[in-house]
């Protein structure tokens, strides 16, 4: 993982595309260094045989199917599909209470590079499973498009996340530790080819601020 | 099998993996294998079968994740999947043992997460009852990997149960658990909890886990207990297999048969064969026996600090006896000071932190639990409970994710009579006090009486010499000259004859003569050379420090001098640094617009000089927000550089605020704001910034924090007679809990208004839940906050 790549997201999660001022660059510097030397990210996935029957996703020998139109149309072309689940730990939590403790500011951009650091992290296990499995779909997380996000403890219970990564849900279904992502990747035998763009299945299309000026929430995702 | 007459002498050995074996059965991804115990008992029994006739001494029942959550969406209830379970043993066992195994709740405990210790608590419970009725022989508490929820598995097992209670952790191969444990800090912490065997299982195979093995075996005063991997795993055409053959298994293990494990076994991947294997090369060996002495140790849940040899400073400032602040922290319930006092002591060189909010008027109890949660994670260092009241040492000790030392424990019998049992279930280690019923001793001999008086109490509770750490009570150089020699003799001699540490607070001493901190220093060397181990003392005083540092140099205990020339070296370069020479003293606009929190503080001061408070407020503070606010908005600046500027601003405004109390024209009451994260949301960076913009304008903002439920908020508002209220979401599904909150709010037909703001939320879902006000962002609720009270 690059440095300059993370700093580059984590100003991105800050509002900023381009450097910041001399003492927010300063921080960003030293937290990433703090992160990289204090945090081992983790991850679980498995790959598994899937079938689609109506809107419902089915994960073969499991018990787990998924409703969701949107995934089904994802993993239309896929016979397989990877069910990935990865987090910075409980550790980063910590981290982040600690540097909010002092200062919220500082707390702020812990924040955005821990976020930066998963996603980047994400990134670059997709890119190693891509040299495997050469035809992969966008990763998609639960909370995108109509995959809710009541799917997210059943993908941490196939997974056994909890006890191999430490990673659970609350009653709301939000991951904890926070700083965490699952997805779904199809495998396809042929190249994916995207028809919408993401931001056409997100909730917030109409209110979007940033959409209004051009830019993206999250990562520009190569769509291949 | 009698437990007593094996455990220790000959090696147990424990039957290996369930869920493997399962899943050859045809156990589906994703399903709960413990229902089988209902479902499919024969597939079970069977498997307990293979694993007795391949030589297991022990049989784990099938109820990994036999607990309320996870069984949430079965039709059986806790106790009859369990009854099922043990009863598949029974109806198939001779000799053998029946262990109940019963691993995490799944979900995270507070703070990180939001299951709280009691919840986790009540949730072993329940499991821990039904196993022990249905005739369980030993509970196995396996696959571990939090600490403090572990503490909460093994009292409830203590508590609700007479069974021996074996305990194993989960380990990483950075040799810590997921929540940051280490090997020998969990044993540190358990082994005084009560229970019988301790040891690690899972996570790795026998050669990675061997350096943890070998740290629990150095450390562990009771038996040790592993079950690893079947090696490590690797992921074959869609599914997990354990590379390990049976023979390698075996063969790895015999380093550590070698050290003195006493029971073993194996975890994923494992199967009877493996146990066959073990059976016949080390089963019913003799254990090889360990000589382990106990040490002097305080916990956090990811650190020891040992007391022996070198000198180890207890941080004293969290202690509300002639500090004002700390007063002021504890009476407004604003704790923030109190925590940067617990950072600021820790990064300065304390090694253990006494805590002390002995207030009246204030509920200790509940703000004592309050802080250990706070600092839980946050500061790594141990902590020593200081109290007097023992509702609260019982509680602290209770809560506390670690190994606490109780300050304190004395001569008196009824005092010992409380605290001894505390400290005894517990596990925490003790400062006692050389008083009795006839107060402060004068003499070095006295002393060393009460010494052995609450000494051999101690072990009447089975509590050994190395739990305590001897406080011999140094009383005031002025008053009475001759006792201070007969504290330091009382050092030395009390060491002499027993295996305690000492402790003293040097601060006594120095009371009604000039110069107190020249004698407190020239105090606590002269104290360090009888034998001092443990100062209560100030680790941000820099002159402290160096001193004890000089010492071990002179003491020999600083081999090479080594970490005196890195800490001289250290402090040599701070010194040096160029501090910025304030040439023009900058005017308050661009101190506040650049952030400089270092300058503010006497910028402020001077204006102040010259300037009513809020003239100040006006002139100065509010043009410079705006300005900043104004930037922020066309985007010149960015969010960290905004908050930076009004941390700045909260500075000026503390000074300010408490100029205008000690002004005393009239009180100055700010308007009161209400924010909170909604139940279920752990979000709170938002919120957080919200607050800061909000203090800046001058509002007293109380945060409830995160994942508040209803009641909570209802009850402050009533309590606090709020009229603004903020409420923060920042997911679809919490959202629906925001709705709840308003509901509650309107039907108790409360006299408040309602902000919301979050990620989520748009003004016209804010309409739909009945909010009087959407807010896109901190200056939003700001300018609305303004618009609503002026």
């Amino acid at each position: 993982m690059e440095d300059s790549k993370i700093l580059s997201v984590a100003r991105h999660y800050l509002g900023s595309l381009e450097l910041m001022d001399e003492v927010t660059e300063e921080k960003l510097n030293n937290m990433l260094q703090d992160l990289k030397t204090s945090i081992t990210p983790l991850h679980v996935y498995n790959i598994y045989e899937v079938s689609l029957e109506e809107n419902f996703v089915i994960f073969k020998n499991t018990i787990f199917k998924v409703k969701s139109k949107d995934l089904s149309e994802l993993l239309s072309a896929s016979n397989h599909c990877i069910l990935i689940a990865c987090t910075l730990g409980s550790l980063v939590e910590n981290k982040l209470r600690r540097y909010s403790r002092f200062n919220i500011s500082d707390g702020i951009i812990f924040d955005s590079l821990a976020a930066a650091y998963i996603e980047e992290y994400l990134n670059e296990l997709n890119e190693d499973l891509k040299n495997k499995y050469p035809y992969l779909t966008m990763r998609y997380s639960p909370g995108y498009g109509d995959l809710q996000l009541d799917v997210q403890p059943k993908i941490l219970d196939l997974l056994q996340a909890q006890k191999k990564i430490g990673l659970t849900t609350n009653e709301n279904y939000l991951l904890i530790p926070r700083k965490s992502i699952t997805a779904f990747i199809g495998i396809q035998n042929t190249p994916w080819i995207s028809e919408k763009k993401l931001c056409d299945t997100c909730k917030l299309y109409d209110t979007c601020t940033l959409r209004k000026e051009g830019k993206f929430c999250g990562i520009k995702k190569s769509i291949k | 099998m009698e437990l007593k007459k094996v455990l220790n002498k000959k090696v147990i050995v424990f039957d290996g993996a369930m869920g493997t074996m399962l899943q050859r059965e045809g156990l589906a991804g994703g399903e709960l294998p413990d229902i089988y115990n209902i479902e499919k008992p024969d597939i079970v029994k069977n498997i307990h079968k293979a694993y007795i006739d391949a030589g297991a001494d022990i049989i784990t029942t099938n109820t990994f994740g036999s607990n309320s959550f996870k069984l949430k969406d079965t039709p059986y209830t806790v106790s009859e999947v369990i009854s099922a379970a043990v009863n598949n043993i029974k109806a198939i066992r001779t000799t053998q043992l029946i262990a109940l195994g019963l691993s995490s709740t799944g979900k995270l405990l507070e703070p990180i997460g939001n299951l709280t210790f009691d919840e986790a608590y009540n949730v072993f419970k329940e499991q821990v009852v039904a196993g022990t009725t249905a005739g369980a022989d030993v509970i196995l508490l396996e696959t571990f990997s939090d600490l403090q929820e572990t503490r909460a598995a093994i009292l409830a097992c203590k508590e609700n149960s007479d069974l021996p209670v074996f305990c194993t952790m989960t380990f990483q191969d950075n040799g810590r658990t997921l929540t940051g444990t280490d090997p020998k800090t969990f044993v540190n912490v358990a082994q005084d909890l009560g229970i019988d065997v301790l040891g690690v299982n899972c996570s790795l195979g026998p050669k990675e886990i061997a350096p943890i093995v070998e740290e629990i075996l150095e450390t562990s005063l009771l038996p040790v207990m592993i079950q690893p991997n079947a090696g490590l795993p690797v992921l074959e055409n869609g599914e997990t297999i354990f590379k390990l053959t049976k023979e390698e298994y075996v063969e790895q293990l015999k380093p550590l048969m070698e050290k003195g494990v006493a029971i073993v076994g194996s975890c994923c991947g494992s199967d009877p064969t493996f146990t066959k294997l073990i059976y016949n090369t080390y089963g019913k060996m003799p254990v090889v026996p360990r000589n382990i002495k106990r040490k002097t140790v305080a916990c956090s849940s990811t650190k020891s600090v040992y007391i022996d040899g070198r000198i180890k400073i207890i941080g004293e400032r969290i202690n509300p006896t002639g500090k004002k602040k700390i007063k002021e922290a504890l009476n407004d319930h604003k704790l923030e000071f109190i925590i940067n006092e617990a950072i600021n002591q820790s990064n300065s060189g304390s090694d253990i932190l006494d805590i002390n909010i002995g207030l009246p008027g204030i509920d200790e109890k509940s703000i004592m639990l309050e802080l250990l949660k706070e600092l839980d994670g946050v500061v790594n260092t141990p902590l020593q409970i200081d109290s007097s009241k023992t509702e609260v040492l019982e509680a602290a000790c209770r809560y506390y994710n670690g190994k606490a030392i109780i300050n304190s424990v004395n001569g008196k019998q009824n005092i010992m009579d409380a605290v001894f049992p505390i400290a005894k279930k517990y596990g925490a280690s003790l400062v006692a006090l050389t008083l009795d019923e006839d107060g402060i001793p004068d003499s070095c001999e006295k002393r060393l009486s009460i010494a052995d008086k609450i000494i051999n109490e101690a072990k009447k509770y089975g509590i050994d010499e190395e739990r305590i750490i001897i406080d011999n009570l140094v009383l005031t150089a002025s008053a009475q000259q001759q006792g201070v020699l007969e504290t330091l003799k009382a050092i030395k001699k009390v060491k002499e004859k027993y295996n305690v540490k000492t402790t003293l607070g040097t601060s006594n001493v120095s009371f009604g003569l000039p110069n107190r901190h020249m004698l407190n220093k020239s105090f606590l060397l002269m104290a360090l050379s009888y034998g001092l181990d443990a100062p209560i003392t100030d680790s941000t005083a820099e002159d402290i420090v160096a001193l004890i540092k000089s010492f071990e140099v002179l003491n020999n205990l600083d081999i090479e001098s080594n970490d005196y020339i890195n800490y001289m070296d250290s402090i040599k370069s701070v010194d040096n640094q160029e501090k910025p020479i304030i040439n023009n003293v900058k005017d308050m606009n661009t101190i506040i617009k650049n952030g400089l929190k270092d300058e503010i503080e006497s910028v402020t001061n001077e204006l102040l000089k010259l300037n009513e408070p809020l003239y100040l407020v006006d002139k100065y503070i509010i043009p410079s927000l705006d300005e900043v606010g104004n930037l922020y908005n066309v985007g010149k600046i960015y969010l960290p550089q905004l908050i930076r500027s009004a941390e700045t601003v909260k500075i000026a405004f503390d000074i300010i605020k408490s100029k205008i109390k000690e002004e005393g024209n009239f009180d100055f009451k700010s308007d009161k704001i209400l924010i909170a994260t909604v139940r279920g949301d752990i979000h709170d960076i938002g919120k957080n910034i919200v607050k800061v913009i909000l203090e800046n304008y001058g509002y007293d903002v109380i945060d409830l924090g995160k994942d508040v439920p209803t009641e909570k908020i209802i009850s402050k508002i009533k309590e606090e007679k709020i009229k603004l209220v903020g409420l923060s979401a920042l997911m679809t599904t919490t959202v629906i809990n925001m709705q709840e909150t308003i509901s509650k709010i309107r039907e108790e037909k409360l006299d408040c208004k309602i902000l919301v703001g979050g990620a989520v939320l748009t003004p016209e879902y804010a309409l739909e839940i009945n909010a009087d006000y959407y807010c896109k962002d901190a200056r939003e609720t700001a300018e609305i906050a303004n618009m609503i009270f002026k």
